[in-house]
């Protein structure tokens, strides 16, 4: 079964770099990057939950990607729910690639935080399944005794071989570092067994991705936001990219589903060329994102932003039967289905051609603001 | 009609008959004979004062006494149920202003698609109310509650607890956190940040 019924994909010549971007409407995202030349990245992951599978994997699989010796690396942007679901299946699939993950201060603490919460599940729900995801990734690591990539500021992940393409972060920032630190303390010392780890700002230790592929660049945005501290989220980005982005980008992928505090200008007028294209995932679970004023201030920067599903929230439960349907109704009417909605954005120009423009193709339930 | 009479009377099958409860009553029940080739309908009689096998016989009743014996099936006694139409096991992702909170829920009979709801505070039992947080997780049920013989419809909000904490709990977990940190002790020499 392929990820799209009725539609073949076919692969990227050599010479063509591809930022594609995998939204579900509310079971992840995940962009896959063709860095040129066969080499492969894969950046978060998502899942159809009717099946489980892992959609970037499959994406790849359908397109001929020899997933083994291929994909170099597969980058874990941040540790929460909506980013990796599936992330296991692909790295177990991907022999050849580095696992590489946000930065933390300390990492044994960090471990001992994920191996606490994994010892709650026991095919339970209890667990934050990025828990159980990131554990099985850990054990994979173990097996295959090979480090972790440490995603920070300006730290160079991956360089393809024809040194044409690099993969760089451009964050965490250390003061972000510091804070998950604590976070993760306060998280250890108030461990219960009939509670979810919820972390209190994931978002800022998201790992922004500076793409150069050949002669163009792109941005990749994950969910960093833009806080009051500018040692933080996108401001420290905005101040102390001068030495690492070489070039302005073309291309970005809009950050934590195009919210109010994902949007910087200066994103646009400093890291971005005129008519950037922009790529973004909606939110869809209990309240919608991106919302119509935040799309209209994109679409001043930009004619061509895609977005890989509409913004809907629907308001209406799972259907069962009427029987159940009508009891459910009787005692809250404000159950609402997260429905899977999957869209791909598929963005490619030549690595060589400078003059080139990305071609931007759209799948599935995706679709142009 | 015949006589029952020591001779055919190996011939007459006893039926198990049942009583009320609290045995002050027979059932006045039908005992059906086989004798020799006929089947005789008898009659048990409901005074309890006849002893068994006492045998009247006007020429056209075989009668006799069934003595009082143990009722085998009682009718049950009525219970109290509930007959679950729908669960989730959800967990808090907010605690609002107005009194209610937020929840994640995910359907233990359909692990797919998960749902999102808000509930008011006042459906939570106050014994459940310190245990109101980010992150806490609950069970939410909806069916039919039978209490007393009227049914009626229910929903019910159960927070996960903890075991009650004794020396055998902590010791337990003091040993898983000790097996944590055993465990991320040798993990992290194999993975320690390139």
């Amino acid at each position: 079964m392929g990820i799209i019924v009725d539609i073949t994909f076919d692969k990227p010549d050599p010479d063509i770099a591809e930022v594609t971007i995998i939204g579900t409407g509310g079971y992840g995202e995940s962009c896959v990057i063709h860095m040129g030349n066969g080499e492969w990245a894969v950046v978060d992951s998502c899942f159809d939950p009717s099946y489980e599978n892992c959609l970037p994997l499959l994406y790849l699989k359908e397109i001929g990607v020899d997933i083994k010796s291929e994909v170099k690396l597969i980058v874990c942007t941040h540790w929460h729910d909506d980013h990796i679901k599936g992330i296991s299946q692909l790295y177990l699939n991907a022999e050849a690639s580095e696992f590489c993950f946000s930065s933390v201060v300390d990492l044994k603490k960090f471990l001992q935080l994920v191996k606490l919460d994994y010892t709650k599940y026991n095919g339970q729900k209890i667990s934050n399944s990025s828990t159980v995801e990131f554990n099985k990734c850990l054990e994979i690591l173990e097996q295959r005794t090979v480090p972790p990539k440490k995603a920070s500021k300006n730290n160079v992940l991956y360089t393809a071989r024809t040194q044409l393409s690099q993969i760089i972060s451009l964050s965490p920032s250390d003061r972000s570092q510091l804070d998950f630190d604590h976070d993760i303390s306060t998280l250890i010392n108030g461990f219960g067994e009939n509670k979810r780890i919820i972390i209190n700002e994931p978002n800022s230790t998201s790992v922004v991705l500076f793409l150069k592929l050949g002669q163009h660049r792109a941005i990749l945005g994950a969910d960093l936001e833009v806080s009051g501290d500018n040692q933080t989220g996108w401001l420290d980005i905005l101040d102390n990219h001068q030495n690492i982005l070489d070039k302005k980008s073309s291309l970005l992928k809009i950050s934590h589903h195009g919210s109010e505090n994902g949007y910087h200008n200066r994103i646009w007028l400093e890291l971005l060329i005129p008519n950037a294209i922009g790529q973004l995932t909606p939110y869809n679970k209990g309240y919608k994102l991106p919302k119509e004023s935040i799309i209209r201030k994109y679409l001043s920067h930009t004619p061509d932003l895609y977005i890989t599903s509409n913004v809907t929230l629907h308001d209406k439960p799972k259907t069962r039967d009427k029987q159940t349907e009508k009891m459910i109704r009787a005692f809250n009417t404000t159950v609402r289905e997260s429905k899977f909605y999957l869209g791909i954005v598929r963005s490619r120009i030549p690595l060589n051609d400078v003059n080139a423009n990305w071609s931007t193709e759209l799948f599935g339930k995706a679709l142009k603001l | 009609m015949k006589t029952v009479t020591e001779a055919n009377k190996s011939s007459i099958l006893e039926l198990p008959v049942t009583k009320s409860l609290d045995g002050s009553n027979l059932i006045n029940e039908t005992v059906y004979q086989i004798i020799s080739d006929q089947i005789v309908v008898v009659q048990s009689s409901n005074d309890s004062s006849k002893k068994d096998a006492t045998v009247v016989n006007d020429g056209n009743w075989l009668d006799f006494d069934v003595p009082k014996q143990i009722g085998l099936f009682a009718p049950p006694a009525k219970k109290n149920y509930f007959n679950r139409s729908q669960k989730w096991i959800g967990h808090i992702l907010r605690i609002n202003e107005d009194n209610t909170f937020s929840a994640k829920l995910e359907d233990l009979n359909d692990l797919t698609t998960n749902e999102y709801a808000e509930f008011s505070l006042l459906e939570v039992s106050p014994d459940d109310h310190e245990l109101l947080d980010v992150g806490s997780v609950f069970y939410w049920s909806v069916g039919y509650e039978n209490k007393n013989g009227t049914v009626r419809k229910a929903s019910v909000l159960k927070f996960q607890r903890l075991p009650i904490v004794d020396d055998a709990e902590i010791k337990r977990r003091i040993a898983l956190i000790d097996d944590v940190v055993d465990n991320v002790d040798q993990l992290i020499k194999k993975i320690s940040w390139e």
